[in-house]
């Protein structure tokens, strides 16, 4: 797919290699030249970041994208970073494995652009995040050059863990040009429950939530207008994910219970669907995610609450909400600082991108952040001028 | 500029830690020459016990001052001379640095000092039903600030994951001196993911002086399963069946012959003595559904030919089970008087074909090699046993040690699991890693540790080829490092 413009960046250049030579030559050829390089994964965040700060060329990774080993026996697995998120589930489902990770629009979202976006969904209560999937990486640096780490095994620690680095990077280190993971075997059963909840009794429930005698593999609640609605995730092994759903019923309180539905199998997958989704609806022109400490959650649920639909991720204080537009950023980032964390844009119109309404308040190892980038990307080569503090 | 004499060194510490807070002595700095990794040995210049960050931030940068190195030490229970001061220099000993700093069990986490050790933080949460789930087998000893830069691993982390999945952010004392804090109570926090790139850095990136630590819910119950299997072959073959039925075990652990015999003749714990290898098996998780999981792992057990499968029936047994799996290193001082532990990992499937080669390494440098080791994990811990005082098997050890590493890469697994490259591993970086790899990790050190005087010479191999490997001694892998 094309991309026409990165923020108003035109006129771009793209290219689409076919394989890590042709990457490495793209790279060089743009460095020689001065040019930036912007990679680009499945265009479902290309939106996410700041304007890009130099003329450059766009370079699309969707054909890099073949399996390189597949051994499912050990559940690990290594791609190509190009492969779409929805393909490399249907290669693990035919093994009855997955990669546990919620990443939002599957069918177009890329692993390389998932890693370098850390994305994440609803189910990282119950199975963390793609940094704890990672397990080898390879990227090509400013001289076109591969450069690897980690490995094929399960653990290992030899050599930096440039696999964290390079989650989350939004590309700025190296574009991702190979990865190992880390999969797990598809839970024996799933069940999703609902659970519509009046506002006075949120608190209640995150309370119950708090202390079920249940693991859920996720808990997020949804606000929309006037509407507050718990979704609850159970996997495990059928008579464990049975135990669960009863028990949940038994802890709750009469006039809640009553609210509680199991949803049959389609109706969980199109719960499952809309939430995993939700960050990336383009209803409104703007999208923001607020992290968290975890028990703040609901606070700053209610203090977002009204402006626009939110979903949260309870037990990470995680938090997506759509606005009309900015001018409720500055007091939502204020109220996710008081609640121990951050508050990011998404998407965002270009014409009303700032340093601080897209990334927030800065933090304290800036510093350290801006000398790593140097350190790696010496001549400001990837993604310039896109991430936090304009790296 | 050249080093700071001892005695200037140590006359400006003194009024920074205290003379009760130093040692200085030849015999007291004997005991800091080394870790678990005892084949190379160097006594630091001075070893100090600051006991507040503000006392690290004064170490270091009089050390800057003095131009003198300095690195951290936790318990010292590391395996690969990560704690060595290879050059002398300044130790700072985390050791008084042993609060736990705040518990909360809403949000699930703990901050800790760095000298806090792993297991009394797992007995601190243990009422309120959380633990802390990396648990290496020297959990008893080690502490958080080891952990974090070995990111060690242990029995559990098959299922829960290794250190770096459990550390929410840390404060460290640059190499400069500046105090930082990466992460912190909330996820996902904008930025390079620093605390992530931290852990498993062997102290090479700072002295890390407090942390964020997750807390994890204990499991509602567990079902603890012995196999005991007539040869090691059919404990691997079990193994490999067992992840490949789609069951993840909270721990999957396999003791061969050899480390039976000692780990009974400590803790009588009624091992079957002519057993080739047991197997502990242990599955977790809500109560409702073990049962069917431990009913699965025995029938896989039985059919890869397991003699028989016990259960633990009480939580002493299943305590008493994990002391002497947790314990078997110990133990092995009744088989010989030393003995090297090796750390490879190879993918879970070539486990079987892994262990034949140990045996074959074994006959063909006539030593005796104990397994006790991670095997869900692929995670090898041959025991090589010997004796120091000959010198004939002292360079055998080596040699087999060598080729089981080797083997490990060429099966395409690592060279350490959990243990770390330290300066015993340094010599194997090049073969994991390519001179790019190696290149631009040395400028992510750069970032954090530009001058090289925060642990030098650990982790990478220096570059440059200055010196002929020919010329430095085989068995001195820290020397090379030091050249």
């Amino acid at each position: 797919m094309a991309v026409s413009s990165i923020d108003g960046l035109i006129p771009l250049k793209q290219f689409s290699p076919g394989s890590a030579e042709e990457l490495s030559a793209i790279i060089q050829t743009a460095n020689a030249a001065g040019q930036a390089v912007y990679p680009v994964g499945g265009q479902t965040m290309t939106g996410f970041g700041l304007p890009p700060t130099k003329p450059g060329v766009a370079v699309d990774l969707t054909g890099l994208n073949q399996v390189i080993d597949y051994p499912a026996r050990d559940m690990t697995i290594t791609v190509q970073a190009g492969i779409r998120i929805a393909e490399l589930q249907a290669i693990l489902a035919k093994e009855n494995q997955e990669l546990p990770v919620d990443v939002p629009l599957p069918d177009r979202a890329t692993l390389g652009g998932s890693i370098a976006v850390n994305a994440s969904g609803p189910r990282r209560f119950g199975y963390g995040t793609l940094r704890d999937y990672v397990i080898g990486i390879s990227l090509m640096n400013d001289q076109g050059e591969t450069f690897k780490a980690g490995g094929r095994v399960v653990k290992n620690v030899a050599g930096y863990d440039l696999m964290k680095l390079a989650t989350g990077s939004l590309g700025t280190l190296g574009i991702i040009t190979q990865v190992t993971l880390k999969v797990k075997p598809k839970a024996g059963a799933g069940e999703w429950l609902v659970l519509p909840c009046p506002e006075g009794d949120v608190a209640t429930v995150i309370a119950i939530l708090g202390l079920t005698r249940t693991r859920p593999v996720a808990v997020v609640l949804k606000a929309d207008g006037p509407n507050r609605e718990f979704t609850v995730g159970y996997e495990d092994n059928p008579p464990s994910v049975a135990w669960q759903v009863k028990q949940l019923r038994e802890e709750l309180p009469d006039s809640l219970r009553s609210r509680l539905g199991v949803l049959p199998p389609h109706e969980a997958e199109k719960y499952r669907v809309t939430q995993r989704d939700f960050p990336l609806l383009e209803t409104s022109p703007v999208t923001f995610k607020a992290n968290v400490v975890p028990a703040m959650t609901w606070e700053f649920v209610k203090r977002a609450g009204g402006l626009g639909p939110v979903e949260a991720l309870f037990g990470n204080g995680i938090v997506f909400g759509h606005l009309p537009d900015v001018e409720a950023v500055p007091r939502l980032q204020a109220a996710a600082g008081e609640c121990g964390g951050n508050l990011v844009l998404l998407r965002c119109p270009t014409a009303a991108k700032t340093l601080a309404r897209v990334w927030g308040r800065p933090a304290g190892d800036l510093e350290l952040m801006r000398a790593v980038k140097k350190n790696l990307d010496p001549q400001n080569l990837f993604n310039p001028g896109r991430f936090v503090g304009g790296i | 500029m050249a080093p700071a004499a001892s005695s200037t060194l140590i006359d400006r510490l003194r009024p920074i830690v205290g003379a009760g807070g130093m040692l200085t002595s030849v015999s007291d700095l004997m005991v800091y020459e080394c870790d678990g990794f005892t084949i190379e040995k160097t006594p630091p210049q001075v070893v100090v016990f600051p006991t507040t960050t503000e006392q690290i931030v004064q170490i270091v940068k009089l050390c800057n001052e003095l131009n003198v190195p300095f690195l951290a030490r936790g318990a010292g229970t590391s395996l690969a001379g990560g704690c060595v001061p290879v050059g002398g220099g300044v130790m700072i000993g985390l050791s008084r640095m042993k609060k736990i700093l705040e518990m909360n069990y809403e949000n699930r986490y703990a901050i800790v000092e760095p000298g806090v050790v792993n297991k009394w933080l797992t007995e601190a949460c243990r009422d309120a039903g959380f633990h802390y789930a990396p648990d290496p087998s020297s959990q008893g000893a080690c502490t958080i600030g080891g952990n974090v830069a070995t990111n060690s691993g242990g029995p559990h982390t098959l299922k829960y994951g290794v250190t770096v999945n459990h550390i929410l952010g840390v404060e460290m004392v640059m190499p400069d001196g500046r105090v930082i804090v990466t992460g912190g109570p909330a996820e996902d926090n904008p930025g390079y993911d620093l605390t992530g790139v931290i852990v498993g850095s062997e102290g090479t990136f700072g002295i890390v002086s407090k942390v964020w630590v997750r807390l994890t819910r204990n499991p509602e119950s567990y079902r603890t399963l012995l196999g005991v299997f007539a040869t090691v072959d059919d404990a691997t073959n079990t193994i490999s069946e067992i992840i490949g039925s789609g069951i993840i075990p909270g721990a999957l652990e396999l003791l061969d012959q050899l480390i039976l015999g000692a780990v009974e003749q400590a803790f009588k714990f009624g091992f079957p003595l002519d057993a080739g290898a047991v197997l502990i098996m242990e599955v977790d998780g809500v109560n409702a559904g073990l049962d069917d999981e431990a009913a699965r792992i025995e029938a896989i057990a039985m059919r890869n030919g397991a003699r028989e499968v016990r259960r633990a029936n009480t939580e002493a047994e299943r305590l008493l089970l994990w002391k002497c799996r947790k314990q078997a290193f110990g133990a092995v001082g009744r088989l010989a008087p030393s003995y090297c532990t090796q750390d490879g990992v190879v993918p879970r499937t070539k486990l079987p074909e892994m262990l034949r080669f140990i045996r074959n390494v074994s006959e063909r440098h006539s030593l005796k090699i104990a397994n006790v080791f991670h095997a869900g994990d692929g995670n090898l811990h041959p025991i090589i046993l010997f004796d120091e005082r000959d010198a004939d098997q002292v360079k055998r050890v080596f040699e087999a040690s060598h080729e089981i590493l080797d083997q490990c890469i060429a099966l395409g697994g690592s060279v350490t699991g959990e243990h770390g490259i330290g300066v015993e591993k340094l010599d194997f970086m090049p073969k994991l890693f390519s001179p790019t790899d190696l290149g631009m990790m040395v400028r992510l050190r750069d970032a954090f540790n530009p001058t090289n005087i925060c642990s030098p010479n650990k982790m990478l191999p220096t570059s440059g080829g200055c010196a002929e490997p020919s010329q430095i001694s085989a068995a001195k892998p820290g020397r090379r490092a030091a050249v």
